[in-house]
């Protein structure tokens, strides 16, 4: 019995000093970048321009590997099952990790208990827009249109719990304005329902929808971030528009399996935060709309925190589940 | 910028030499994914996008569409070999295509799908040079109510396509339809026939699906009976199609053209309604209707038409309005954003060079595919005159090779077993498996649309019959239900059948 209690030890040991020295000599083989969504995506663009950072500055090969399917949760619990040694990231976020968990409670992952936050890498903004044809211009007009036609506008999102969708529960529970949700699949099908009028608004992700807004094909009445976005400085904020304390923008960051060790979590959020400082990386994630953000760990994890709490009482607020 | 000086502004940029070059290496790809089962455009490029992060956006583009449109020319050849289709468009080259393969006509098969492929690209891209804006305007048109007319329409369609008996038919819509609804439902994010796998969370992949009810259930099949071990029952006749035959397919392909380069141009079902469409056009337009499924050669040259057609017109909303009308062009999309380029109306006006070289590269890409393809023809034959044994392998590994790359899954290759033997069944019972893929791509579209059409009318139908688009298809699905109801028309299909 002691000699096992002893070898036991020993080998919890051998184990402390592998962890450190793995540490030490971190990255020596190639890290997997899993986005769990398919090449192409505001996921896996954000993970591309990211892992170039990395491979840099921790002189390793850096991969993305997509894995799509299951909207997010194949890829996710690839990682999960992975080993915490630091070669199997996850690039999660709000819409992947935050919100699904939230409105179906028989999400598969429990995201807490799998999954460990390392850092903040980039976030994008909302923004409210409307068909061209729609006589309204400010955000304060649409509100008077629409309450003086209760129940007669529809938005449009791309799912059940979708941050799109959510934005717009928020925006309905702040302003009182009562409209028809209309659930599409994929990113950009609602846009040629909005452009042909049968939905009215969308608060879609500013990437995918840039383009549209500087054609005037859609008309853009607000983005709905506390700062106004860099691509349309000319578009104001929904809290600008008089709704106080609105401030919604969809973010992303690493994940990794739940048992990654401190030091290495800090090894890796330390280089996330160096790539997010780089005016290179800046300057790559804003030709997709993306603006980089640097969270350490500590930092990203009460953020997530905070996001969790303050959706969970929208959901709760809206009544958002997935019935069966 | 008139069209003359934009033409010639595409056609500089297309010529130039590293344009050629990507143009040339695009095509190749798209012929040789095409060819291999299951490996289709969509896995292709989702695998090349990386790759293309480092070149202009002009060279990008151009390879990238290529790979799309070429894979288009080779989908049909596996489909006519080796009764496998890679893609939706090519499950309807199998059924008279292969007939034609058994008859020692796949040359003729092989060489009238390729002509009939350059033609509708031509002419598609044509289209697309000339009218791409009011075409474009044609999908804004299309919204929910209009998309579940549509479908509709496909659905009765795909009754008359039917080759056996109406209930048979019916049986496997209605199964096809079954089979499309598992997977997460959009309205209400529950998960349905699911089973609690996560792998099945997003519905079964049509990839799966047609490999395993079409390929590997042929090979089960002829490995089953000793006399039918060779694929070829008859020596090879003749290598290209004679003249008979391009007389015979040439109103076919104007035909399937035309309807090809109209449905390409909606977003989701469009291009690959149009393949079916011109099989069932085609068949209802022919003197003597049973002849398809039995090696007709009208029933590949108008579908293969077809679906080239519509994959050079669905370039149309991406280009012009920003939206992907398909996955493959979502990830052309991502390509663009990548490049630093919004994508979005303003493409045309900003980025004139890469709007016209794509276009002019469509002309030149498409007279390579016909110079690569129709020599290759030979060499596809011969192929054929390997032994069984050598072939269904190989077959069958390209199969496994092509489902894993969808999504790194070994659960699609259990599924794709297991619809091979569901396959095997079907073939027993005489039950023909197209009209259960045609409901299992149309019903999930059209539950969507219907849904969604129904919560923007708050619960009322007249919203069909309101808008003229969808009235006037809904009209026109009637038309043809009554015309396979009537009793003088039923009868001749059942004489057709009686052989």
């Amino acid at each position: 019995m002691k000699r096992v209690v002893t070898t036991l030890g020993a080998l919890l040991l051998a184990f402390g000093v592998a962890a450190t020295a793995v540490a030490d000599t971190y990255p020596s083989q190639t890290i997997r970048l899993v986005v769990p969504y398919p090449p192409g995506g505001v996921s896996d663009l954000v993970g591309r321009v990211v892992a170039d950072g990395l491979k840099a500055r921790l002189n390793q090969t850096v991969i993305v590997d997509n894995k799509p399917g299951a909207s997010g949760v194949i890829g996710t619990q690839d990682v999960i099952r992975s080993k915490p040694d630091g070669y199997s990231l996850l690039v999660g976020g709000l819409g992947g990790l935050v919100l699904p968990p939230l409105v179906d409670p028989k999400f598969p992952i429990d995201i807490d208990k799998t999954l460990t936050p390392i850092a903040g890498i980039a976030e994008f903004v909302n923004v409210m827009i409307v068909n061209k044809d729609l006589p309204v211009n400010t955000v304060q007009e649409f509100i008077d249109y629409a309450k003086a036609r209760p129940g007669q506008l529809n938005f449009g999102s791309t799912g059940i719990g979708a941050s799109n969708h959510l934005t717009a529960e928020l925006f309905m529970q702040k302003t009182g304005v009562k409209m028809e949700h209309i659930p599409y699949k994929g990113g950009m099908a609602s846009l040629n329902d909005l452009r042909g009028g049968n939905i009215h608004v969308v608060f879609e992700n500013l990437p995918t929808v840039v383009g549209q807004i500087k054609a005037g094909a859609v008309k853009a009445l607000a983005v709905t971030s506390a700062y106004r976005a860099e691509q349309l400085p000319e578009v104001p904020t929904i809290a600008e528009s008089g709704i106080k304390d609105f401030n919604v923008t969809s973010w992303m960051g690493m994940y990794g399996p739940k048992n990654l060790s401190p030091d290495l979590k800090a090894k890796i959020a330390a280089a996330l935060v160096e790539v997010a400082r780089d005016p290179a990386t800046k300057e790559r994630l804003q030709t997709i709309s993306f603006l980089p953000v640097d969270r350490d760990t500590e930092a990203f994890t009460s953020f997530v925190k905070s996001e969790h709490d303050r959706w969970k009482q929208v959901v709760d607020t809206a009544g958002v589940k997935v019935v069966e | 910028m008139d069209l003359f000086s934009a033409l010639s502004l595409g056609f500089g940029a297309a010529l130039q030499p590293v344009s050629l070059l990507y143009c040339f290496i695009g095509v190749l790809c798209g012929t040789l994914v095409g060819v291999l089962p299951g490996i289709g455009p969509m896995a292709t490029i989702a695998m090349l996008l990386p790759v293309t992060f480092g070149l202009d956006a002009t060279s990008a583009l151009i390879m990238l569409a290529g790979i799309y449109y070429g894979a288009q020319y080779g989908g049909s050849t596996s489909a006519v070999l080796v009764n496998l289709p890679g893609e939706t468009s090519s499950v309807v080259t199998c059924l008279d295509g292969y007939k034609m393969a058994r008859q020692g006509r796949a040359g003729a098969a092989l060489g009238i799908a390729a002509i009939g492929s350059f033609a509708a690209g031509c002419f598609g891209t044509a289209l697309i040079a000339l009218f791409a804006p009011p075409l474009a305007q044609l999908a804004i048109q299309f919204g929910p109510a209009e998309y579940c007319a549509l479908m509709v329409l496909g659905l009765i369609a795909a009754v008359v396509m039917a080759q056996g008996s109406l209930l048979k038919a019916i049986a496997m819509i209605v199964l096809g339809l079954l089979f499309g609804t598992a997977g997460t439902d959009v309205n209400s994010g529950y998960q349905r026939f699911t089973f609690g796998l996560p792998e099945l969370a997003e519905g079964v992949d049509f990839v799966v699906l047609a490999i395993g009810l079409f390929g590997l259930a042929e090979i089960m099949v002829n490995v089953e009976s000793k006399e039918k071990r060779t694929v070829l029952v008859n020596p090879v006749k003749s290598v290209l199609p004679t003249r008979a035959d391009l007389r015979q397919s040439a109103m076919p392909i104007l035909r399937g053209t035309m309807l090809g380069s109209v449905l390409g141009v909606l977003p989701g079902g469009g291009a690959l309604l149009s393949s079916f469409a011109s099989y069932t056009l085609e068949k209802n337009l022919a003197r003597d209707p049973s002849r398809f499924g039995n090696g007709a050669i009208e029933g590949v040259a108008g579908p293969e038409a077809a679906n080239n057609a519509g994959a050079q017109t669905s370039f149309i909303p991406m280009l012009t309005l920003g939206l992907p009308s398909n996955g493959v062009m979502a990830l052309m999309i991502g390509a663009m954003i990548m490049q630093g380029i919004v994508p979005g109306p303003q493409v045309v006006s900003d980025q004139p060079r890469l709007f016209w070289g794509m276009i002019a590269s469509m002309w030149v890409g498409n007279l390579m595919l016909v110079v690569l393809n129709l020599p290759l023809i030979g060499l596809w034959v011969k192929m054929l005159s390997l032994p069984y044994r050598m072939l269904s392998p190989a077959i069958l590994l390209f199969s496994c090779i092509g489902v894993y790359t969808l999504s790194s899954q070994p659960f699609d290759l259990i599924l794709t077993a297991l619809f091979g033997f569901v396959g095997y069944v079907f073939i027993k019972l005489g039950c023909e498996a197209a009209p259960l893929l045609l409901g299992f791509v149309l019903g999930p579209m059209i539950e969507e649309n219907l849904r969604r059409a129904m919560l923007m009318s708050r619960g009322d139908p007249i919203i069909f019959l309101e808008r003229p688009i969808s009235l006037g298809l809904l009209l026109l699905a009637v038309a043809l239900l009554v015309a396979v109801l009537l009793p003088s028309v039923r009868k001749t299909r059942e004489e057709a059948f009686q052989e």
